[in-house]
């Protein structure tokens, strides 16, 4: 019996044992993630008492900061550049958003608390929390709000070889300093001014969506660069008709050609042979319907054919119609995967945080979120890009002694006119930002070009 | 300046602990020799840091730094608290006199961690929880003289058995709902949960049942259906937490009395299989088992208890907020089944993991007295009772991290609530009777052999 007992005992032993192996992996790896909850009493309190972290652009330029009025007890928040930052910070009443959410722990974390504490006791210095140093280039961010300001849309910049978002500016916007006044207004407002459209906007990709189905037929049709074929303009499978542009006939066009100029008959032939099993291959590896390994609030994008699929669904998948939805975020990190070897980084706003007594502490090194095209199929699609803007339809992103690379698109949709697309990187060998821009009803692909073609440009005479 | 206080104390609690599980390891292993120590000494220290542990968290929750005065009626319940938790030790390791010393300074030591969490969390709680110790400590030093009376215990198993029905059958029929299940019964304004008391009842009826090795599959049977009995009674409650503690204290009296492998598999088996009938069949087993898996779709509902409990636990350093810093009051029933989130809280993960060992202590203890038994009977009582305070503990502590799904029990000798206290001294108090019998046994032989 004494055996038996000593095993119960080491049964129970065993529990126990895992049971702080649980509570210790809890507090070590998962409970940083989870407490940055508005349900969490403990964070709010915190705010009244300590001058909540700062939070800077790439430069070191406050951002936002926390100061005491004189005469009250209480930290308040303000915010330098509040609409043109506001979708990117958050705010942080009314249940908090953005950046301010999501970094919540380390902008209420003081770093050497007893040291601080003690050292408040007797100097009346403040206990400051740590700061954050964002990705974010101000100058940059400005300037896209400036652009996008007064029409309905977004603007994403990054780095295509480290995934650092350089800029994102959503519109309409919203005042984080006057949120709790104009929360009812802005909460039922139809134009949904809360959402970041860069990250959460769920739109048809429109023509950027032949990136994938280029890269589709590049890696699956062996004779594809050579291959030519007869746009009339339009074209029938089965019942489905699908026109070009204006209806506008490209006559004898290669898979260059055709991108160049965007023709969608010579797309939805491609998409029709390469049929839904590859083409979702194809754009699961890019992460449709994936995670983009996004630390802010993002919804992630989709792409329903199977290989059950009707012909005129895969066709006008094929030309980023139909039920394929797509963020502007997750268009430019395709872009951005395309030159950059057919990596795409993971991407991200957190470049570092910075305690009281300016140490560096958790800087995010960038790592590979996916691989969705091989090199050889990267550099067809850049080289491709490149005559987009060269003679195709972005020849207004053209930004001298640069060459650049860009797609437009043109995505009809179900509210109004056809949303505008563009997503592109400069200098096209060795990208070193990637915009996409969408422009809500704003008509044809063409018209949200300019756009990117000035921050593109700015930003590599600055750098 | 008294925040800066708190947060230095912080780490002096977290130093008692690992001196007190020091001196609690030096006991373990002083039989084997490996480095000589005084061992009354040991446990005398281990006294000491209870009292230094009380009285620094006493003056800390007692203080107002808004009058910069301490609250007299917190300073007076803490003191009294001490005085109990220290006269009770001493007086009950006089009792007992050869029982484990390591065991009533582990006792109460979690205790006095309960009492002072209490104190912090709502003080007239703490007044309340003195009477229930109170209470337990004088049914505890009766033990000893009743059980000479009563001399042959193991042949009143029908008598545990009926008394446990009986009580079992009185809440189904008089009970009151509270915190979701049926497990309560109010007589003239105090209400008890008799599956408490009847926990000690069924341990008995099974090592009695138990105390001659059954020879055949027939013995089994019985002892089978009634533990079955009793388990689908408490289902019927919805007390899901008594039904499992039950459940595996059959299990593991079973197996310790038969040794027979192909049983415990097969009973865990069953055990499987009838919890997965019990998800399909009852709604209130399927809403803990989906809050447990995802709490944070329903945070401000069927989740708030949990996800409180984890925020409570993940937000602070691994030091914790410091001693009455916290927010463990957000979280419903913290004092009760919660209580282990607010330790957690307070005292930080470190303390926490300590105060995990100073059970499994507790536990160690236990077996050792049923391993040293040459009598099958109390072994089987003192494993009985032991494996029950262990797996209860188990259930709560892992519910509120989050490791299984919450059921409600309280935590041993920790959680406010008066029968809960009072049974687990109780336990206490018989698995230390059985370690003295052993001791004096030993001590008989060891004089017989010399003369």
């Amino acid at each position: 019996m004494k055996k038996n007992i000593k095993f119960i005992f080491w049964f129970y032993f065993s529990l126990f044992l895992l049971l702080i192996i649980h509570l210790v992996k809890f507090k070590v790896s998962d409970s940083s993630d989870l407490i940055s909850n508005s349900y969490n009493p403990r964070l709010n309190s915190i705010e009244a008492t300590i001058k909540r972290g700062t939070i800077y652009d790439r430069n070191g330029e406050a951002l936002a900061y926390s100061e005491k009025i004189s005469g009250d007890e209480k930290y308040i928040r303000n915010y330098n550049y509040p609409r043109e930052f506001s979708h990117i910070l958050g705010f942080i009443s009314n249940g908090k958003s953005g950046v301010e959410s999501k970094y919540n722990f380390y902008l209420e974390s003081l770093h050497n608390e007893l040291f601080q504490r003690i050292n408040a006791v007797f100097n009346h210095s403040e206990l400051t929390a740590d700061s954050i140093v964002l990705t974010i280039d101000k100058d940059l961010q400005l300037e896209a709000y400036r652009l996008l300001e007064g029409k309905k849309g977004a603007v994403v910049a990054l780095e295509p070889d480290t995934g650092k978002i350089l800029s994102m500016v959503s519109y309409p916007d919203f005042d984080p300093e006057n949120i709790s006044q104009n929360w009812q207004e802005l909460s039922e407002d139809e134009e949904s001014p809360l959402i970041n459209r860069a990250s959460q906007g769920l739109y048809p990709p429109g023509s950027t969506f032949k990136i994938i189905t280029a890269a589709s037929a590049i890696e699956n049709i062996d004779d594809i660069m050579s291959r030519r074929y007869n746009c009339k303009g339009e074209e029938y499978f089965d019942d489905k008709k699908i026109r070009c542009f204006n209806l506008k006939a490209h006559g004898n066009v290669n898979l260059t050609g055709a991108f160049a100029y965007s023709c969608n008959t010579f797309f939805s032939q491609l998409g029709n042979e390469l049929g839904g099993e590859k083409l979702r291959l194809n754009a699961e590896n890019a992460l449709f319907n994936k995670d983009l390994g996004y630390e802010l609030e993002y919804n992630k994008s989709s792409f329903a054919l199977t290989k059950y699929s009707s012909q005129s669904e895969i066709v006008e998948t094929s030309i980023g119609q139909g039920k394929t939805l797509a963020t502007p975020l997750h268009m430019a990190m395709i872009a951005a995967a395309a030159g950059n070897n057919g990596i795409m980084m993971k991407p991200y706003v957190l470049d570092y945080v910075k305690t009281y007594n300016d140490k560096i502490k958790n800087q995010t090194v960038p790592v590979m979120q996916a691989k969705p095209f091989s090199p050889d199929t990267a550099y067809e699609i850049t080289q491709m890009m490149e005559k987009v803007v060269e003679e195709g339809t972005g020849v207004q992103a053209k930004i001298k002694g640069v060459i650049t690379a860009g797609k437009t698109g043109t995505a009809e949709n179900s509210s109004g006119d056809d949303h505008a697309w563009f997503v592109g990187f400069a200098p096209a060998d060795k990208p070193k930002i990637c915009v996409c821009v969408i422009l809500e009803n704003a008509g044809s692909g063409s018209k949200a070009v300019p756009t990117a073609q000035k921050l593109m440009q700015r930003y590599l005479e600055k750098s | 300046m008294f925040e800066a206080v708190v947060l230095i104390c912080r780490y002096l609690f977290v130093f008692y602990m690992f001196y007190f599980l020091l001196q609690a390891g030096k006991c373990v292993l002083s039989p084997y020799n490996i480095h000589h120590i005084n061992i009354s000494w040991a446990y005398s220290k281990q006294r000491m840091t209870i009292v230094f542990f009380h009285l620094t968290a006493m003056l800390i929750i007692g203080f107002k730094p808004e009058t910069g005065m301490f609250d007299i009626y917190t300073v007076i319940l803490g003191s009294a608290g001490l005085i109990l938790l220290i006269g009770g030790n001493i007086i009950l390791s006089f009792i007992y006199k050869n029982g484990s010393k390591l065991l009533f300074n582990c006792t109460f030591f979690v205790m006095d961690i309960g009492f002072i969490m209490l104190l912090r969390l709502n003080t007239a709680l703490a007044q309340r929880q003195i009477i229930w110790l109170i209470t337990g400590f004088v049914a505890t030093m009766l033990i000893p003289p009743i059980l000479r009376v009563l001399p042959r215990l193991d042949k009143l198993k029908y008598l545990y058995l009926a008394l446990g029905f009986s009580l079992l059958a009185a809440t189904l029929i008089f009970g009151d709902v509270q915190g979701g299940a049926q497990n309560w019964i109010k007589i003239k304004g105090f209400s008890f949960q008799p599956a408490e008391l009847v926990k000690l009842l069924f341990v008995f009826y099974l090592a009695s049942e138990f105390s001659q090795k059954p020879s055949s599959f027939k013995e089994l049977i019985f002892p089978s259906a009634a533990s079955a009995v009793f388990v689908i009674c408490l289902v019927m409650q919805t007390d899901l937490g008594s039904a499992l503690i039950f459940f595996m204290s059959y299990l593991i009296m079973i197996y310790i009395a038969t040794g027979n492998g192909f049983i415990f598999a097969g009973l865990s088996i069953f055990a499987f299989a009838a919890s997965m009938l019990a998800y399909k069949f009852f709604s209130h087993v399927r809403t803990r088992v989906e809050i447990w898996l995802d709490p944070w779709s329903d945070i401000s509902g069927k989740g708030y208890q949990i996800t409180q409990s984890l925020f409570a636990i993940g937000t602070w350093g691994i030091f914790g907020s410091g001693l009455t810093r916290g927010y463990a009051e957000n979280i419903p029933v913290v004092e009760r089944d919660f209580i282990f989130a607010a330790v957690c809280e307070e005292f930080g993960i470190i303390f926490s993991v300590g105060f995990i060992f100073v059970f499994i202590f507790i536990f160690f203890c236990g077996a050792k007295a049923a391993l040293r038994n040459y009598n099958r009977f109390l072994s089987l009582v003192a494993s009985g009772l032991t494996g029950l305070l262990c797996f209860q503990s188990f259930l709560i502590i892992g519910g509120v991290t989050k490791l299984i799904p919450l059921t409600g029990v309280t935590l041993p000798f920790v959680s406010y609530g008066g029968t809960s206290i009072v049974i687990s001294f109780v336990s206490i108090g018989i698995i230390q009777w059985i370690y003295a019998m052993n001791t004096l046994r030993e001590q008989q032989e060891f004089f017989d052999r010399r003369t």
